[in-house]
């Protein structure tokens, strides 16, 4: 982008401030203008024209810059666009695609896209049908997604909903999935926790972060996610497959909400303005899986005390392919990860599996409710027979492997060779405290012994059914306690 | 209605100075002390003026007469002019008349002087905007030998 004087010259527009009301400047003149535009002040500041009136220009404040009135802006004829290449992996950029400092990231950029593209047309795409592993194994194995698959995030405010996000970009990147990460409105140490984690976990190759802080502008926070997804869709361009996670989306719609009560647009329900829903509507549709690459979305969204009814919420579970619900009870339960498997859906997940993990999901699913109808039944006092008291220990011994330290990352293979052969009775003589050690060196094992991962990962590409892999997996038993 | 005194005004300072005497007119309207507003008319407006706004307020609500002047006169639209030199009342009155001449009515010239342009002006109007400065000619001969 040129500076203001060559904008000057070059299109010979010019206009006023003529007030300023926070994130938002009223300008006249700029006859030419029009929506979606970028406009450049004297004093450095830039805007987007949010809307034409009769006597001024309603132009959205995009950085920092103290904007004064009478302060003379000119515009750009162009749409806000990001400089786009390989440089970005391994950044930290703000959605106008510059350091948070205002320095040019990319250098040689390959191609300038607008951030409000088009969603891709049907012809273009493809069927969800290729697994997406997040190494969490109760989201892998209960609620499975798959590669272009929109599965929306949802819980309260610390129940370790940014965990998951950061397991999954692990476990993605570590695979050869761009991870974008899009922190929206994020607090400062919130941010520098996030990248100093993929710093740490040395996959900054593969993650691009779009970060702004709650003190950024409330324009420029607006953008954040708009600018994450022109990254995947570039990425997505060259045939890779893309995982975009927006963090959060409750966070953007009430930063979305302040703009348009500023610039008085009508309130709606919880007075977000009417065209929230159209808004991330179109933001989740650029997601997907296309016949070249795919972009797997997870948006996250907040909720209070456990309400999963509220406007964004409700709004953003009907735009998407599923949800995985962190429930806060049983956060405070101890329960690591709080993921509640009754609650949490997935949509197109399952058709991208095996017929394996189908099976096992099936299997696991129906024996946790079941569990659940027991653990109600008890409470009645009633006399536990012994086959009541196996199926009490196998689902002790199930819910012990379902909890997961945070911010590790466990190979679906292995987690499922894992269920297999607790089903076939492993561990049943252990206590409870002890079986987590015994998963864990299961786990050491799998990790480090190459025959050992050969047999697991031979044996789970070989079996149909669940079932099956229980016999085969008992016949291995001796393998199980070397 | 107002347009008699609204064409005796020809630039923003010229604008806001009868602004602030219709102001002092208008504290003075109620006035029963000091000769009332007879007496803020001799003192504190322009003699030209004065007789402009006798006249208008002769038979009228003085009060209603003032604030329709005030919006009238807020209503002005600007021609912004940045020159590099202090304009004379002559240069004012050319510009002036050339622009009532290409029927731009209700226009006042806003002036300001920036001596970095060396020479020639910079002209913004109804948005549009004009670099007819010497410095920007300067600085495109410039950038065309590097």
């Amino acid at each position: 982008m040129n500076d203001y004087k060559t904008y000057l010259s070059k299109l010979g527009e010019i206009g006023y401030v003529k007030k300023v009301l926070h994130s938002i400047a009223y300008v006249e003149g700029l006859p030419g203008a029009h929506t979606s535009e970028v406009v450049l002040f004297k004093g450095g500041g830039v805007g987007l024209v949010l809307s034409l009136g009769q006597k001024y220009i309603e132009v959205l404040l995009l950085n920092q810059s103290a904007i004064q009135v009478e302060e003379e802006v000119t515009r750009t004829n162009e749409l806000l666009q990001v400089p786009l290449s390989e440089e970005l992996l391994g950044k930290e950029i703000s959605p106008l695609g510059k350091s948070y400092s205002g320095q040019e990231v990319v250098k040689k950029p390959k191609e300038m896209r607008p951030i409000d593209n088009e969603p891709m047309g049907i012809l273009g795409r493809s069927e969800v049908k290729r697994p997406f592993e997040t190494g969490v194994k109760i989201i892998d194995l209960i609620v499975p997604l798959g590669k272009g698959q929109r599965e929306l995030v949802v819980g309260d405010r610390k129940t370790g909903k940014t965990l998951f996000l950061l397991q999954a970009v692990l476990s993605q990147a570590l695979q050869g999935t761009i991870c974008i990460y899009a922190a929206i409105g994020k607090r400062r140490d919130e941010l520098s926790d996030i990248v100093s984690f993929i710093v740490k976990n040395k996959i900054t190759q593969n993650v691009v972060v779009v970060g702004t802080g709650s003190a950024d502008p409330a324009g420029l926070v607006y953008l954040t996610p708009y600018t994450a997804m022109t990254i995947a869709e570039y990425f997505r361009d060259q045939g890779k497959d893309v995982l975009v996670i927006l963090d959060d989306l409750t966070a953007h719609a009430s930063y979305y909400r302040e703009i348009t009560l500023l610039a008085r647009r009508f309130p709606g329900r919880s007075s977000y303005p009417g065209d929230i829903f159209y808004l991330h509507a179109k933001l989740m549709e650029r997601a997907g899986s296309f016949e070249k690459g795919s972009i797997t979305c997870l948006p996250v969204a907040e909720s209070a005390m456990g309400d999963l009814s509220g406007f964004i919420q409700t709004n953003l579970m009907s735009m998407t392919d599923g949800h995985i619900f962190f429930d806060i009870d049983r956060y405070n339960r101890g329960i690591r990860p709080a993921v509640n498997p009754f609650l949490s859906v997935t949509r197109v997940g399952l058709q991208a599996q095996s017929p394996l993990v189908r099976d096992l999901n099936r299997q696991l699913s129906s024996f946790l409710v079941h569990m659940e109808d027991i653990r109600e039944f008890m409470h009645f006092g009633a006399e536990v027979s012994e086959s009541l008291k196996r199926t009490l220990n196998l689902g002790m011994r199930i819910e012990e492997f379902l909890g997961q330290p945070q911010l590790s990352i466990v190979p679906v293979n292995i987690a499922i060779f894992t269920v297999a052969a607790i089903w076939s009775g492993y561990g049943k003589d252990l206590e409870k405290d002890k079986l987590k050690e015994a998963y864990a060196k299961l786990m050491d094992k799998y990790r480090e012994n190459p025959e050992f991962k050969q047999l697991v990962d031979s044996m789970i590409l070989g079996t149909p059914s669940f079932t099956e892999l229980i016999i085969k997996v008992q016949a291995h038993e001796g393998e199980l306690n070397k | 209605m107002y347009s008699e005194i609204t064409q005796t005004v020809k630039t923003a300072d010229e604008r806001d100075l009868m602004l602030s005497e219709i102001e002092s007119l208008k504290s003075a309207l109620f006035e029963t002390k000091n000769g009332g507003i007879e007496n803020a008319l001799r003192a504190n407006v322009r003699a030209s003026v004065a007789s402009f706004l006798r006249k208008g307020m002769e038979g009228k609500n003085a009060s209603g007469y003032l604030d329709g002047l005030i919006r009238e006169l807020k209503g002005l639209e600007e021609l912004k002019l940045i020159l590099a030199i202090e304009p004379t009342e002559n240069m004012i009155d050319t510009i002036y008349s050339w622009m009532i001449s290409n029927s731009l009515g209700n226009v006042i010239l806003n002036i300001e002087v920036d001596k970095r342009i060396i020479a020639g002006a910079q002209i913004s109007f109804r948005g549009k905007y004009f670099d007819g400065s010497l410095s920007d000619l300067v600085d495109s001969v410039l950038t065309s030998k590097k």
